[in-house]
């Protein structure tokens, strides 16, 4: 086995929840704060959103005795739950930390532009010049991007308001594909258009045999019909997606602010059992604040 | 009237006391009381949790406290470690997490409270 095969992807959910931060007792098992995750494989740090959960990833960064230099965030789109842990993580704040910060460059707006007005004093006291750190702000355009042994896919994902981005992450034949933020429903339910068979198509091969898809799933079955065109997927289609496509492990992501640790161990019951008894199985779980999985 | 600002904010301590249920094939369960120090689980003798079964790695897993929260981490072992059926490298626990390390279960329990000292 070559050193690249056996070295491992170490998967970190720093923030699991959608739309906004839901701190309190209920929610202490699964987390409060918005997407955050980081991925790192040897000396490569990958990180994926800045949601609240950034921020206790860069408190831990500053703690460490291996402070990460160069640091790679890849953001699948601006909306608030996706930046605003931002102006609060620490590396950013830390000289000789080189911050390269990857999004869409189809928001009409420059990305760069987006993050500063973020920090500007009207919404925050700290402007985002006050960041000491190395920061490059790339749009990106080519297919993948190489980030040592890691390579990066993406692709636009339009069932979003104001769309997204997903990202596949991928080392020698491991892959982790995180796509959250689209309405699944809207594109493999119901009577398909023309268009949406394409996008169902590309979903698929993007997603098809990953080790670990991190997916949206924020509405329960039920609870979807009256959030149809909220830009969020329901558990039960995406789970369906999922196992045709061969993923090994779904972890259903950007929870519900309204949903409690009591319903989301509920629902883990409940697909869990399910998956686990079909041939072949699927493991499936909800993510939760403070979990590393080495895949 | 109003209330004394030392009797309402003052001489307050969160206590955060955890424990382990230990159920191993072909011994009886047992309690193993979380006192902050390193709990190392495995096969071996030197483990603080001695799991002896075959599918247990000799040094298999470790929990371990960090400011209020106890972290699970896997020791690369051969055969995993499981947190809710969910094969980890680490996991913060929480209150009534099952851990399953070959065919021994443990079982998180924790209660944190705040009170008067």
């Amino acid at each position: 086995m070559t050193e690249l095969a056996s070295s491992k992807m170490y998967v970190t959910f720093w923030g699991t929840r959608g739309s906004i931060p839901t701190p309190g007792t209920s929610t202490e098992k699964y987390g409060g704060n918005t997407p955050c995750i980081c991925i790192t494989h040897n000396e490569t740090v990958i990180i994926l959103d800045a949601g609240t959960g950034i921020r206790n990833l860069g408190l831990e960064m500053v703690e460490s005795d291996q402070k990460p230099k160069q640091l790679h965030l890849f953001l699948s789109h601006t909306h608030w739950d996706h930046i605003q842990g931002l102006p609060f993580f620490l590396p950013a704040y830390s000289e000789g930390t080189h911050i390269a910060i990857y999004g869409s460059s189809k928001k009409g707006n420059f990305l760069a532009g987006i993050l500063q007005r973020q920090m500007d004093m009207n919404y925050f006291p700290v402007e985002m010049t006050a960041f000491k750190a190395d920061i490059t702000i790339n749009e990106i355009s080519d297919r993948a991007i190489q980030i040592g042994d890691v390579k990066v896919d993406w692709q636009e994902q339009i069932r979003h308001t104001g769309g997204s981005v997903r990202y596949k992450l991928t080392v020698g034949d491991k892959k982790v594909v995180y796509a959250t933020d689209i309405e699944l429903d809207s594109i493999f339910t119901g009577k398909p258009g023309k268009n949406d068979k394409v996008l169902a198509k590309e979903y698929e091969t993007f997603i098809k045999d990953a080790d670990l898809l991190i997916a949206d799933g924020q509405y329960t079955g039920e609870e979807y019909p009256s959030k149809a065109n909220w830009g969020h997927s329901s558990i039960p289609v995406v789970s369906e997606i999922a196992y045709k496509q061969n993923i090994k492990q779904l972890a259903v992501f950007h929870h519900d602010p309204l949903h409690s640790d009591n319903m989301l161990d509920q629902l883990s019951a409940a697909y869990g059992a399910k998956y686990h008894s079909m041939t072949p199985p699927m493991e499936i779980f909800w993510a939760r604040e403070g979990l590393t999985l080495a895949i | 009237m109003m209330l004394s600002h030392e009797s309402v904010f003052t001489d307050f301590t969160t206590a955060n006391a955890a424990h382990l249920d230990i159920f191993c094939p072909g011994q009886s369960s047992y309690t193993h009381v979380l006192d902050g120090e390193i709990v190392s689980i495995g096969r071996s003798e030197e483990c603080t949790l001695e799991i002896p079964l075959s599918n247990v790695s000799y040094e298999h897993a470790q929990i371990a406290r960090k400011k209020e929260e106890y972290i699970i981490e896997d020791l690369n072992s051969t055969n995993g470690t499981f947190v809710n059926n969910v094969r980890v490298s680490r996991c913060i626990l929480h209150n009534h997490d099952h851990i399953r390390i070959g065919a021994a279960t443990i079982e998180f329990i924790q209660n944190r409270t705040r009170s008067k000292a």
